[in-house]
């Protein structure tokens, strides 16, 4: 673009040319794309100085506006002590975080702390509950205690052994192992009365009996019975078989291994006892601790021994004294110790009957030794 | 005009749209402190405070001059919005921009740019050109096309023998100007 073009261009906008020269410089227009580009560009640049002049003028005027301003001193920033609407755009946020934690903190103590309060109360009130439950508990207690102290004797006596024993003779005396009885032998200075015989047949059976005369070697003792109850017993129905039993006879016995009577059946297996004894038999009957001192009878009910002990090795081997034996202790009782003369049974009035209706008359005749 | 009196909305707008002084006088200093507030607490100085409000005042008074600008808030919202918009444009630019600003007013958001014609030269991009272009060249431009002085004026300011030396040594500038224009 050359110096000419310019001022060609410069004097058409100021409207400087003549008529010829601006027919000219339009028909250029038509046909030079550069010379339209430039001359834009020429307008464009007088529109920006232009607006340039404008602008500066006004801030011209703007500067002496703020000096004016400044020298009165007003070119400060609003001093606003407390704006809300400031306040709530900074703050809101976080004063509404805040405010929620509050409420919640003091919601939840408040809900809390009545919370524990109510299980406090129910806690109390169950304290309280069971503290008179305690005090019902203690006050029933100590009547126990007192209905104890007046009732010491019966309920404080416990047994400590027992066995069985059965009816020789119908004023009273009766026969049993020495060791079921030894016990109450070495308490017989503490407790009088520590003897006792029970028959389940008849509640009414229920006597005190005192010790006659024992043997320990034989393993054999007489009790005689002690009661106000007591008078005599009916005849007996059983005798004493005076000799001695055949190997493989039928025996059976009645004996309190329990609380209540038992019946136990076997055969004599041998005319000796333990260690080839002469004394005793030995009996094919299972028997326990109970047993001792239980009869043996033979079919037709007559009694042939006394059970003594069982042999540990073996089971269902057991030992029965013979009657011979009891014959020969009973005469060395000494007359002297005996209050009334014993009078064995004579008469046997079970033979020919069948097995339970013996058992029902002879259970009247054994009863359980009970040793306090 | 009374000093004293409460102008108001329309009356300001008038006033700016005749070239007013005194309403001008009065408009740009009831919304200084605002602006001036606004900056200093988005960490800016006094001096960009006034930059940035003069800009924006320009801004409205240059809007309010044309027949077609319709202005559809609070002139104090105006201002305050076009200068929170040149403001953040400034951090940016800076890379100061933080991700949030500091806001006291209402404001509105701009679908536009408030002076969307960019056919036109800016104001800071001529002041920048003529800068560069140096005397005597300013002087001549200046005087011609702001002042409006003939050349044989011209010539004889500037010391030049006659106006056609004037003239010729006015076009060598004005070629010079163009090219740091588009450059």
């Amino acid at each position: 673009m050359t110096n000419k073009q310019i001022e060609l261009i410069e004097r058409y906008l100021d409207g400087e040319l003549s008529a010829e020269e601006l027919k000219n410089f339009e028909d250029q227009l038509r046909n030079d794309v550069d010379l339209v580009y430039e001359l834009g560009v020429h307008k464009q640049l007088r529109k920006g100085f232009a607006n340039y002049h404008k602008q500066k003028q006004v801030k011209t005027m703007l500067n002496d506006f703020h000096a004016e301003m400044e020298a009165q001193g007003l070119a400060k920033p609003i001093n606003r002590t407390f704006s809300f609407r400031v306040f709530r755009q900074k703050y809101l946020p976080t004063v509404a975080v805040a405010a929620s934690i509050a409420l919640i903190a003091v919601f939840g103590a408040l809900f809390t702390s009545d919370y524990i309060k109510s299980l406090e109360q129910t806690q109390q009130s169950s304290v309280i509950k069971l503290q008179r439950e305690i005090n019902k508990t203690q006050q029933s207690i100590n009547a126990l205690k007192k209905e104890l102290k007046q009732t010491p004797q019966q309920s404080q006596r416990v047994q400590k052994s027992g066995g069985t024993c059965f009816v020789i003779s119908a004023e009273g005396y009766l026969v049993t192992n020495y060791h079921v009885v030894e016990k109450a032998i070495r308490n017989t200075i503490e407790v009088a009365d520590s003897l006792a015989i029970e028959s389940v047949t008849n509640p009414d059976y229920r006597y005190k009996v005192e010790l006659v005369y024992g043997d320990r070697d034989k393993d054999i003792a007489i009790l005689k019975i002690h009661d106000d109850n007591f008078t005599a017993f009916n005849k007996l129905p059983y005798t004493f078989e005076k000799s001695v039993a055949d190997l493989g006879e039928q025996v059976f016995t009645l004996a309190y291994p329990k609380d209540d009577i038992v019946y136990n059946e076997g055969t004599v297996s041998s005319k000796t006892g333990s260690q080839s004894d002469t004394t005793e038999y030995q009996v094919s009957i299972p028997v326990n601790r109970g047993n001792s001192g239980s009869p043996v009878f033979n079919a037709k009910g007559n009694i042939i021994g006394v059970i003594t002990k069982k042999d540990d090795k073996a089971e269902g081997v057991a030992f029965a004294l013979k009657t011979r034996e009891i014959f020969k202790f009973l005469d060395e009782i000494p007359q002297d110790s005996l209050k009334s003369p014993i009078h064995l049974p004579k008469i046997n009035k079970l033979a020919g009957f069948k097995r339970p209706q013996q058992i029902k008359k002879l259970q009247d005749y054994v009863f359980q030794v009970k040793v306090y | 005009m009374n000093q004293s009196k409460i102008l108001s909305e329309a009356a300001f707008i008038e006033g700016l749209r005749q070239d007013n002084r005194q309403v001008m006088n009065r408009l740009y200093k009831i919304h200084f402190p605002m602006v001036l507030h606004f900056i200093n607490s988005n960490s800016g100085t006094e001096d960009e405070a006034k930059d940035i409000y003069q800009e924006a005042f320009i801004i409205l008074y240059e809007n309010l001059q044309k027949t077609d600008f319709q202005l559809n808030c609070k002139i104090k919202t105006y201002i305050y919005s076009i200068c929170r918009r040149l403001w953040l444009k400034n951090l940016y630019v800076k890379s100061k921009f933080l991700g949030k600003i500091d806001d006291f007013e209402d404001f509105i958001i701009f679908d536009q740019e408030p002076i969307d014609d960019n056919s036109e030269i800016a104001f800071n991009q001529m002041e920048e050109a003529l800068t560069k272009l140096g005397e005597p060249c300013r002087s001549v431009l200046e005087d011609y096309y702001l002042n409006k002085l003939s050349m044989n004026q011209i010539a004889e300011k500037m010391g030049y023998t006659n106006a056609d030396n004037a003239k010729t040594q006015k076009y060598k500038c004005l070629n010079r100007l163009k090219k740091l224009m588009t450059s």
